[in-house]
């Protein structure tokens, strides 16, 4: 059928199908920046448009339905290059990160403005409403059409965006456009789905309808005849190679118990079998077309009954050890199944896994016991984190074909090294055979550190030497990838009657799911980011991480810390409580000041022995003290309709900067024929401005404006190695790593300028806007004079600077979180009226953006204290595997009064002072939260999510 | 999958095209419920009714016709609709969403989360619906929405032309109980009565509960009209034995019922302290 309409201004005819949605049909029009975020659901705006100025989804509308209707997408904004007022103000307000449906917003924004020349900040979220936004929450919107009216108005901004920092820096610490941001904010190609040519297979995943089984076979006869079918992968044809999906430091602190396929399936949705077909439709049929007998298997599902005596076993094949073998490993590893594969371990994680153990660490210092015996009040309480989702807008998604006879990956990752190396081990090929390219990535927030569908995808090209494109389903993002792992955290707490606590006793119980990555580092992150806020001597913590047959676990934003700053502050609270004291008195009596020593880092290193440091920069104190003040702590405040009680809340909190002593960066900075700049950095960019920081570092050092400067990063052939962005890593690691090559580079454009001038390099320094100055002679050499010399056939050759940074410092970010909530004593219904994070990221590098990923990571962590929860039948399998069923909050979720606050310190080991940033906001909401209810409503909710009805049932009304 | 999209030109050609395909075709509005993720619905053929000229609200006197094929959205923005249903409207928190879904496709889907029928139940809406005669000719009904609430099935051949809404006085309240505004609710309920006479009588209650379904709740509608409904400011937990509660990840059951009951006894608190102060805006 024939749609005739006018898209972007032009008159066009498309041939369509009665089922293509309006989508569809402009992504053949070549609007690329209408992206899918929800399969269709109608919930995540990514697919917006304006149909006869109104906004719409387009994927929730068919082609057909827009016959004759005039269309506005957001490909359109921009003109030849220049963007619009209202694109330029949301890259100015900090506001464009990820960016996946920034230019949705940039088109709300623009529609709004249209119909109302000063919107108030309810016509912004009303504007808004149909718009999920994960990475930087909702308060800069408002900020950047502010920002717009000013722009339109006035010909420049008046509001100031974000306070400065450094003032004897020029870049560093100050609001200059993310370098990125015009591409994504515009919608010009930057995702892995735009680098996709014609003639790409498609990869469709069968999975497991069961939550524990054997796969007794599989008659893929019928399947593997279909038209368009290449090939169908499982586990009877894949390589027999046992590897670990965490994108970790080498040797990873996991295990590797799990095969491209295995023979035993132990989570619904479990892979079975990939099918590689010429199309999606092809896929997809094939998959129906194959048979599977399975053995089903009792599963489970929950710490206590992997803990239970004669559990069913999710792993009970043999053992394996890389290093450290114990003796009685023979003895380990009888009576085991062949179906079962086996458990390899990198090093001792403490595991058994044939009791369900997947790893375990305990650690102390002082004594505890007596620490509880010289107390006068001694308190425990046990806290229960539920599995929640990272929901990245841009859901996993890999390109895979062979270019030059090597493996080319187009991946959405966080880390495109460990990506190479584990896809090498799977493929069993030479790391120099694939080169991965990380693309921009629309949101990971931990859940891209795991090598979760490039390993299929890699495989299957490199074996068929076929391009293809795997992309996960919304549904397939819920229950096969990364979510935040289940966890029950025992506190027990001693103190003096003043307040002082004399002992700490943590036990973390994690649930892992069906496999090991991240088992031992995530838990363990549960009480290496909260215990070494307490100046306590006497601390002590066990850690056990469970197998279970719920959806697979990993890495997400915060790792561990939210889960235990949920409990160990909560706990404190409590304590506070039955003290008849003050909780904020009781943490500042409590809490680290700088120059303290860290003893529990010793026993805290991810499967290692860690290192005892000082407490540095600490903005601890700050924090506190000022947002007790901005809300009013120790106040009763009280609302016009008695229903509602209202409590205040807080925590104290803390993260880290990277892994001292595991992770390692590298940059090189080459200086262009031309005196300008190209950095080749190996950090991964997801986002957060990570490449903005790289360029900030070396426009700063070498005195030149930052357009002078380009950055390529995250690509394995033309970059060196990083771990990768993960663990707060990206400021404090590649960002060193950039700032040295810089200074190495300065140290060898003096060095060439010295000779070239025929003077000492004492004498020289580096001047804006990119010349060598002579203190001496006060003559010039501009950069491409000096490069042109340098580079002409008689010269010393191109000037590069190279940085490495490996560091055993920590730059430990601190905090604090104050709320205040209103619960309804008769419905249990909570708003969150105010929100205040206050956080010390050292130099605030780019302060925009980093205010930003406050109110982002604050307003996650409040949907998973308050909303969200992955809820699994009886039979493992999820219910609520959509964005709407799932709880996520949106802009009508945001606090009354949101504030984030930057505490100004100076980090001695940062780059230019500076701490990481976003993930530490992760680590308040849930503490903060509960706490305050108490005091609204006099109940301890002890889980996740603080649903009204756990509140009516701690209420008694229930 | 969709394999036929018609474009009905008129009302008769609409009905005819839904007879012809019978029932694997469906009437197409909106389409937020027909080409979404997980739909509730299933169909072969869409007959589209665009051009049928049915986003029409009209006030005539003391009612106010809505065509059926007006946007959650236009309800917000006319100053015809009254506030109640503005604000069930609303309840359908995604701007995006209310540009698209129709008050003709809510009643028709009676979805157990739906925005607006409680509400409409409560208001004692009508609904005029059209269908052939035997003669081919075109028909029009007018007939309560709970009736259409109670024997859906026997309309599904009719084409839903508009909801009327003719009590002007009438107080109408609802609250909807869900995790965030774009939750499924676990609860949504919506009371309507005539306060007039000085005290509540010709009272409509009707709920949306997830896992259970719409329904209406006769004998609290008994117990306010006759003046015995005393549960102004408990918490109560509904049992009724012609609905079954169901756990889901909206709730349990127990939650739902007891979202009910206390939801009823803060409306009747609305309700009563309405009376002698006008009715819907």
């Amino acid at each position: 059928m024939i749609v005739r309409c006018r898209v972007n201004g032009r008159d066009v005819e498309v041939s369509v199908k009665p089922s293509d949605s309006l989508r569809c049909m402009l992504l053949t029009l070549g609007c690329v920046a209408v992206r899918d975020s929800d399969d269709g659901e109608g919930f995540a705006g990514t697919d917006t448009v304006l149909v006869d100025d109104v906004p719409v989804y387009a994927n929730l509308m068919l082609a057909l339905q827009a016959d004759g209707c005039s269309i506005e997408t957001a490909d359109a904004l921009s003109d030849k290059g220049n963007l619009s007022i209202v694109q330029q103000a949301l890259i100015d307000a900090g506001v464009v990160q990820d960016g996946y449906n920034a230019p949705q917003a940039a088109l709300l924004l623009t529609w709004l403005l249209k119909h109302k020349k000063n919107p108030t900040k309810e016509h912004i979220k009303e504007a808004l409403s149909g718009l999920f936004v994960r990475d930087t929450g909702y308060e800069h919107y408002v900020l950047a059409v502010k920002l717009a009216c000013e722009m339109r108005d006035y010909g420049a901004y008046r509001t100031k965006i974000a306070e400065d920092y450094r003032p004897n820096l020029s870049y560093v610490g100050k609001n200059k456009p993310k370098i990125d941001g015009r591409q994504l904010v515009a919608g010009w190609k930057s995702y892995v789905e735009d680098r996709v040519e014609a003639g790409t297979c498609a990869l469709a995943m069968l999975r497991s309808p069961y939550a524990h089984a054997y796969v007794e076979s599989i008659d893929m006869s019928e399947a593997v005849n279909m038209p368009g079918v290449v090939t169908i992968i499982t586990a009877f044809n894949c390589p027999d190679v046992f590897y670990m999906s965490a994108g970790q430091g080498n040797p990873e602190p996991s295990p590797y118990d799990r095969r491209l396929f295995n023979r035993k399936v132990r989570h619904v949705g479990d892979r079975v079998a990939a099918v590689v077909a010429e199309s999606v439709e092809q896929a997809e049929a094939a998959k129906q077309k194959i048979k599977v007998t399975y053995e089903v298997l009792p599963a489970i599902f929950t710490v206590e009954e992997a803990m239970a005596s004669g559990a069913p076993i999710v792993h009970n094949g043999p053992a394996e050890y890389l290093s450290g073998e114990p003796a009685n490993l023979n003895e380990y590893n009888k009576h085991t199944d062949a179906r079962e594969g086996k458990v390899v371990y990198p090093f001792p994680l403490h595991a058994d896994h044939r009791h369900n153990v997947a790893a375990a660490a305990h650690g102390a210092i002082g004594n505890v016991d007596k620490g509880f015996s010289e107390a006068d009040v001694v308190i425990e309480r046990t806290y229960q984190t539920s599995q929640v989702q990272c929901t990245p807008l841009e859901p996993h998604i890999v390109y895979t074909k062979i270019d030059n006879d090597r493996l080319v990956i187009h991946a959405s990752t966080q880390v495109p090294f460990h990506l190479r190396r584990i896809v090498a081990k799977v493929c069993q090929i030479d790391e120099n055979k694939i080169h991965v390219i990380k693309e921009r990535v629309g949101g990971g927030y931990g859940s891209k550190q795991d090598i979760l569908i490039e390993d299929v995808a890699a495989y299957a090209t490199w074996i068929t030497r076929r391009p293809i494109l795997s992309r996960n389903t919304r549904e397939e993002e819920f229950i096969a990838n990364s979510t935040r792992h289940p966890m029950r955290i025992t506190v027990k707490l001693g103190a003096k009657k003043d307040g002082t606590i004399t002992a700490v006793y943590m036990d973390v119980r994690a649930n892992t799911g069906p496999y090991g990555n991240h088992c031992l580092t995530v838990p363990m992150n549960a009480c290496s980011k909260t215990l070494p806020l307490l100046a306590c001597p006497n601390m002590k913590f066990d850690v056990t991480t469970y197998y279970s047959n719920i959806c697979p676990t990993g890495a997400y934003q915060g790792y561990g810390a939210p889960k235990g700053s949920y409990a160990l502050m909560m706990c404190i609270a409590e304590l506070a409580h039955a003290l008849k004291l003050d909780p904020l008195a009781v943490v500042m009596k409590n809490k680290v000041e700088r120059g303290y020593m860290l003893e529990i880092l010793k026993s805290l290193g991810e499967g290692r022995e860690g290192t005892v440091v000082p407490v540095g920069s600490c903005g601890l104190t700050k924090a506190l003290e000022l947002g007790a003040k901005m809300i009013d702590w120790g106040k009763r405040e009280t609302s016009l309709d008695p229903q509602w009680k209202i409590g205040k809340g807080f925590a104290m909190i803390q993260q880290g900067s990277g892994l001292p002593g595991l992770d390692h960066s590298t940059c090189d900075v080459v200086m262009n024929t031309d005196g300008t700049f190209m950095v080749h950095s190996g950090g991964a960019d997801i986002g957060t401005g990570l490449d903005t920081i790289s360029v900030k570092c070396v426009a700063e050092v070498m005195k030149v404006a930052m357009k002078k400067v380009s950055i390529l990063s995250g690509d394995t052939d033309n970059t060196m190695f990083d771990t990768g962005a993960y663990a707060s890593s990206g400021t404090y690691f590649s960002g060193n790593a950039s700032l040295k090559a810089a200074l190495d580079l300065k140290h060898k454009v003096l060095a060439e300028a010295a000779l070239q001038l025929n003077e000492v390099v004492e004498d020289l320094e580096l001047h804006t806007p990119g010349v060598v100055y002579s203190k001496k002679t006060k003559s010039e050499l501009p950069y491409a004079k000096l490069i042109h010399s340098a580079v002409s056939g008689t010269g010393r050759g191109q000037l590069v600077g190279y940085g490495s940074f490996a560091t055993e410092n920590a730059a430990i970010p601190y905090g604090a979180h104050f709320v205040q909530v209103a619960v309804h004593e008769r419905t249990g219904e909570i708003k969150v009226q105010k929100y205040y994070a206050l956080q010390d990221a050292g130099t605030p590098i780019n302060p925009e953006l980093a205010l930003c990923q406050m109110y982002g990571a604050a307003l996650k962590s409040i949907g998973h204290s308050l909303y969200e929860q992955m809820v699994l039948d009886e039979k493992g399998r999820c219910v609520n595997a959509t964005m709407h069923a799932y709880g996520l909050p949106m802009v009508t979720e945001l606090p009354e009064d949101f504030r984030a606050v930057l505490i100004d310190e100076d980090d001695e080991f940062g780059p230019f002072g500076a701490k990481s940033i976003s993930e530490i906001a992760t680590n308040g909401a849930a503490p903060a939260i509960a706490n305050a209810i108490f005091d609204a409503v006099g109940v301890w909710i002890r889980s996740w999510p603080f649903t009204s009805e756990k509140i009516l049932q701690a209420m008694g009304k229930l | 999958m969709i394999s036929t999209f018609l474009q009905a030109s008129s009302l008769e050609e609409a009905l005819r095209q839904k007879a012809e395909y019978g029932s694997s075709s469906m009437f197409i509005a909106g389409g937020t419920e027909i080409n979404r993720l997980r739909t509730s619905v299933h169909c072969s053929t869409v007959i589209s009714l665009k051009k049928l000229g049915l986003n029409q609200i009209v006030k005539s006197g003391t009612s106010c016709t809505i065509g059926s094929c007006s946007t959650f959205q236009s309800l917000v923005e006319s100053a015809e609709i009254p506030a109640y249903l503005k604000e069930s409207a609303r309840y359908c928190g995604s701007l995006q969403r209310r540009n698209m879904a129709t008050i003709g496709g809510n009643v028709v889907l009676q979805r157990d989360d739906s925005y607006l029928m409680p509400t409409l139940v409560a208001a004692k809406a009508r609904l005029l619906l059209a269908n052939l005669d035997q003669d081919g000719a075109l028909c029009e009904e007018n007939i309560p929405i709970r009736e259409y609430l109670g024997s859906k099935e026997h309309f599904v051949d009719s084409l839903l032309l508009a909801v009327i809404l003719n009590k002007p006085t009438r107080f109408v309240s609802s609250l909807r109980f869900a995790r965030t505004v774009q939750s499924p609710a676990a609860v949504t309920l919506a009371l309507g009565a005539d306060l007039s006479s000085g005290s509540a009588h010709d009272v409509r209650i009707c709920a949306a509960v997830k896992g259970s379904g719409l329904f209406r709740l006769p004998e609290q509608e008994e117990a306010i009209s006759n003046g015995t409904y005393e549960a102004l400011d408990k918490e109560l937990t509904f049992s009724i034995p012609s609905v079954q509660f169901v756990d889901d990840a909206t709730g349990s059951q127990r939650y739902k019922r007891y979202m009910l009951g206390t939801g009823l006894a803060m409306l009747f608190r609305l309700c009563v302290e309405s009376i002698g102060k006008g009715g819907a805006s």
